[in-house]
């Protein structure tokens, strides 16, 4: 890569500029933390202390007791969220495929509406889906969460592995086609393996969206056993009696905790990824 | 998988090879590869979309079950003259426009100022895109708790620094509040665009760069007329996103103010779950969203016009 | 078909049957074995109530073998959303808890069941008439007292002190009460809040204030057509501004976010209700019940002109829905939960809120606790009821974000009032 020298002075005001992004960055991420182990009368201080005195987990060991169990959303979490990943990833392959080597009249058509399909908020309608839903007895089930929230990702899913597919050369393909070989052993044994990086940061993208989905879960899903983590805080604390700060700090760290190793994780994959494929598409 | 010194838009497309002639065949295989991903949105969001038009044109309101009936263009008439409705307009356009255009901007600079092969970068970055990742409503709660104006560290760090005399009613003032939840969704949104234009950055070919460093070409030449053209559809695409996004984002403001106070955080979906929810007039609430529907649509379409022509 | 197509068909059909199976899990039992009841709630939401709430339900399992409660927790805020969304699919539950303007609005949409007819006479005597009062629409009850909570007007005696006000003497009419709260701004530290009033963008705050305009002689609903744009409302918005500005209160709040503040023994006047004594200890545990009787007094709130003192509720009812197959042991359990010994014992009382007549004379801390005797001998007389009808919550929210222009904006009284006027009209 090409480097040009910089001056002594314009390290400083970079370093300055870099330092100041990463506390603002990550001061609240800090906070969040921080509160989760102050004593529920604390948080209320005129003064909040930076740097908690006393630190308690009592907030944590609360999580998993009473009616309410985090436990309980954090496994429907992880549910919905993999079967999400697994769902979008074999619909966005196949129509990421399609749109990416097919010619056919209804292309753009098609292409705007997948992008249609995300401008709409779903706020209004909740209760037409509600009947659609309890018509197809898809009410309180991970199918229906998991129909959900893969049509709600399959868009950017699709755009992005389209990408992928679309810097492939299609010579590869193409002497595969002259050997015999059909369409899904092509999609499958030769353009897959080619774009891993690309098929991970979909996916990361895919679980991200199902596990932050507020929405749907809040209101396709009626019994507190089958919530996910978003409409389960909303429950569990935007009650009637008090805010109580210690312990939806607590369960903001626990619902962000896993998608945030993911992500960081996995950062190597996106970047690549990103970088193979669709930044050119 | 780099392919080398391309164009970023040649198209890699192919006629259904020497096996399928184009007609019945071909059909079903497009069919079979595209149609359940189209089953699948047509269901949970098509439907709904249609149905909500269909809903639109009705006087239905929950509370008054017995006067449900089909009312043409009622609710749209209505709609017009909603001074709250156009105040919802308003303030969903200045607030996307701020938070996608200040993310946008603070993304572009991070991306560029962490090329640098500097191991320290790497780790780096992967660690600001955490913001990203937190799901809306902690961050709603959490910079709720935040701007807070008697406990929220906020105020106290900027009091007691000296930077203000009095703590700020962030959110209890019309245009603090505004403030208040931009800053919360740039904080979410900025590393996004970091992450594309870091992709983007990787992706352009060394050749053109060290071609404008032979030529002599500054560091602001180099950036304005080789960088600048390699990211630009990247920003085109990835505002458009964040701005869909935006424009029907939810749980953030819903969490810190409610649309508060009174309607000056009240974007355009915060107003449909009122209207639907509190009011429970469930055609009107369908009216807008109908509307809405159609100016994203605009938007769009002028959007990817605007790509078409840069290219 | 070529092979691809039959792949995919058999894959989708799988993954939805699959599917199907999985979830439908989740369904309720079969049609022979017990009956089941869905009770929506918030009490199994709130920490404090939760355990308390669990405990009575499984007492009236064990007593009762064939029935079972199917809890179904709720948030408070979104309680009429769910409900709503419930019964409109045909999924409506048997049992749900309500307060304040929830009954209506169920009562509107057609949901509810009157219970007139389910309840014996004596018990619809035990309730204490102006609570079961509040629950009458077109000549019939359609809901339960489950635990009064009504506004009443508490006050911290040292602040009382320091602010130079007597604590034995605290404001009686309206125009006290502002003199009160100025002279306490004065003489009080920043730290403290003078008065703690929820003027949030919610029906709640609108159910709030009421009796503070009714107090200031401004209520709305006096005048047929209804009207907010009448001097008195404009007075009473202008007393809100000057709160809003000389730091009498903080603005937007929820009533339960002064709560933590009063335990922190820093708010002046406190507008809250039966159960506050509860709330603030579990805020602060270490304050004793003999200390939180020192510190509080209760009375009733501020009277208007005329000397009258009015107050509104936001009791906790429960209602019976129409489509409920069990509407026999719904009564039931309903009544086990307002009226028994257990349920007054293990909830009701340890709540702080009012039962029914005959629980008060079961329970005699009733009249000995004075936090509790002030509610049941003060307050409770003087509750009138909301006027909820068909476009409350439009018009509570129409007069909340008035409210809220006048605390935190510049606009002048006089176009917020017209403005406010403007969209009362424009209600369909």
């Amino acid at each position: 890569m090409v480097h040009r020298k910089i001056s002594v002075a314009a390290s400083l005001l970079i370093a300055a500029i870099l330092t100041i992004f990463i506390i603002w960055t990550f001061f609240p991420i800090y906070w969040m933390f921080s509160t989760s182990i102050k004593f529920a009368l604390e948080v209320f201080n005129i003064s909040p202390e930076l740097f908690p005195k006393n630190p308690t987990l009592e907030h944590y060991y609360a999580l998993d007791k009473g009616s309410i169990k985090v436990s309980v959303f954090l496994k429907n979490s992880i549910i919905t969220g993999l079967g999400t990943v697994i769902l979008a990833m074999f619909l966005a392959l196949f129509a990421g495929y399609a749109l990416s080597r097919f010619r056919f009249r209804m292309k753009k058509f098609i292409s705007l509406g997948i992008l249609t399909t995300q401008m709409f908020p779903l706020v209004v309608l909740l209760i037409p889906l509600y009947l659609l839903y309890k018509r197809l007895n898809l009410l309180n089930s991970y199918i229906g969460l998991i129909l959900s929230f893969t049509s709600f990702t399959l868009p950017f899913s699709i755009w992005m592995l389209k990408g992928f597919i679309d810097s492939i050369p299609i010579e590869l393909e193409e002497s595969a086609i002259i050997d015999g070989c059909s369409k899904l052993q092509i999609l499958f044994h030769i353009v897959t393996p080619l774009i891993v990086p690309g098929l991970v940061a979909t996916m990361v993208f895919a679980f991200l969206d199902a596990w932050n989905n507020l929405l749907f879960p809040l209101m396709l899903v009626t019994r507190p056993s089958m919530k996910t983590l978003p409409p389960g805080m909303v429950l569990a604390f935007a009650g009637e009696f008090k805010h109580n700060w210690g312990g939806m700090m607590a369960t903001s760290v626990i619902v962000s905790l896993p998608v945030v190793v993911v992500f960081v994780t996995m950062q190597k994959y996106l970047v690549q990824g990103l970088t193979a494929g669709a930044v050119k598409g | 998988m780099k392919k080398i010194m391309d164009s970023p838009d040649s198209k890699s497309e192919f006629k259904l090879g020497r096996k399928l002639k184009t007609g019945a065949r071909a059909v079903v295989t497009l069919t079979s590869f595209l149609g359940p991903a189209l089953s699948v949105m047509g269901i949970v969001i098509l439907y709904p979309i249609v149905e909500g038009a269909r809903l639109s044109l009705f006087s239905y309101k929950l509370t008054r079950p017995s006067d449900v009936g089909f009312s043409w263009f009622d609710n749209y008439n209505y709609m017009i003259s909603d001074a709250v409705f156009w105040e919802a307009m308003q303030n969903t356009f200045v607030f996307t426009g701020c938070v996608v255009g200040i993310s946008c901007l603070v993304g572009l600079i991070m991306a560029l100022l962490l090329q640098r092969p500097l191991i320290i970068f790497k780790f780096l970055r992967g660690i600001v895109l955490i913001p990203w990742v937190i799901p809306g409503i902690v961050i709603g709660y959490l910079f709720l708790y935040m701007f807070d104006f008697e406990i929220g560290i906020i105020n106290n760090m900027l009091v007691q620094s000296g930077l203000i005399r009095k703590a700020l009613p962030w959110l209890a003032d019309r245009e603090l509040a505004m403030v208040a939840i931009i800053i919360a969704h740039v904080w979410n949104q900025t590393p996004f665009f970091l992450l594309m234009f870091t992709a983007g950055l990787m992706s352009i070919p060394e050749e053109a760069l060290e071609a404008a460093y032979l030529e002599g070409s500054s560091s602001w030449q180099e950036f304005r007329y080789v960088v600048f053209a390699y990211l630009k559809k990247i920003m085109v695409i990835a505002t458009l996103l964040m701005v869909i996004r935006n424009f029907n984002n939810f749980p953030v403001i819903y969490a810190m103010t409610g649309g508060g106070p009174s309607f000056s955080t009240t974007t355009a979906v915060i107003y449909i779950y009122r209207v639907a929810f509190e009011r429970f007039d469930i055609g009107y609430a369908s009216a807008i969203g109908t509307i809405w529907v159609l100016i994203l649509l605009t938007l769009s379409i002028i959007y990817t016009r605007f790509l078409k022509d840069e290219f | 078909m070529k092979s691809i197509n039959k792949f995919l068909l058999l894959m989708i059909m799988t993954v939805l049957l699959v599917g199907n199976a999985w979830g439908a899990g989740e369904k309720e039992g079969a049609s022979s074995g017990p009956v089941v009841l869905d009770f929506v709630n918030w009490a199994t939401a709130e920490e404090q109530t939760r355990i308390r709430v669990e405990g009575l339900i499984a007492k009236f399992e064990a007593e009762n073998p064939g029935i079972k409660i199917n809890s179904i927790t709720s948030g408070f805020s979104d309680i009429l959303n769910q409900l709503t969304v419930m019964q409109n699919a045909g999924d409506a539950p048997d049992i749900a808890q309500a307060a304040g303007v929830n009954v209506s609005a169920l009562y509107m949409m057609g949901a509810l069941e009157p219970v007139d007819k389910l309840f014996s006479q004596e018990l619809q005597d035990d309730f204490f008439d102006s609570m079961y009062d509040l629950l009458v629409y077109d000549g019939k009850h359609y809901g339960v007292p489950w635990g009064g909570a009504s506004f009443g007007f508490q006050y911290n005696r040292d602040l009382m002190i320091q602010a130079g006000l007597d604590p034995n003497n605290p404001p009686k009419t309206f125009v006290e009460f502002q003199n009160a709260v100025r002279k306490a701004r004065k003489a009080l530290p920043e730290s403290v809040v003078i008065m703690g009033l929820d003027t949030s963008m919610r029906v709640f705050g609108f159910e709030h204030n009421y009796p503070f305009l009714l107090a200031a002689d401004a209520d709305p609903f006096l005048q047929k057509p209804l009207r907010f744009d009448t001097p008195a409302i404009k007075a009473y918005l202008e007393w809100l501004r000057e709160a809003a500005r000389g730091n009498y209160t903080l603005a937007n709040k929820k009533l339960g976010e002064f709560r933590p503040i009063a335990a922190q023994g820093r708010l002046l006047f406190m507008f809250d209700q039966q159960h506050i004594k509860g709330t603030v200890k579990s805020l602060n545990p270490a304050l004793t019940d003999e200390e939180f009787n020192r510190l509080w007094g209760v009375v009733t709130m501020p009277a208007n002109a005329a000397g009258i003192q009015q107050t509104t509720s936001a009791d906790h009812q429960l209602v019976v829905f129409k489509d409920s197959p069990h509407k026999k042991e719904a009564a039931k359990f309903v009544e086990f939960l307002v009226n028994s010994d257990y349920a007054i014992e293990k909830y009701i009382k340890v709540m702080g809120m009012t039962p029914t007549k005959s629980g008060i004379k079961r329970f005699p801390e009733y009249l000995t606790d004075p936090i509790l005797s002030g509610f049941i001998n003060d307050v409770i007389p003087s509750v009138v009821p909301v006027p909820y009808g068909q476009d409350f919550s439009e018009l509570a929210l129409i007069f909340m974000s008035g409210v809220q222009d006048a605390m935190t904006g510049n606009k002048s009284i006089d176009e917020i009032t017209s403005d406010m006027q403007a969209k009362v009209e424009r209600i369909r």
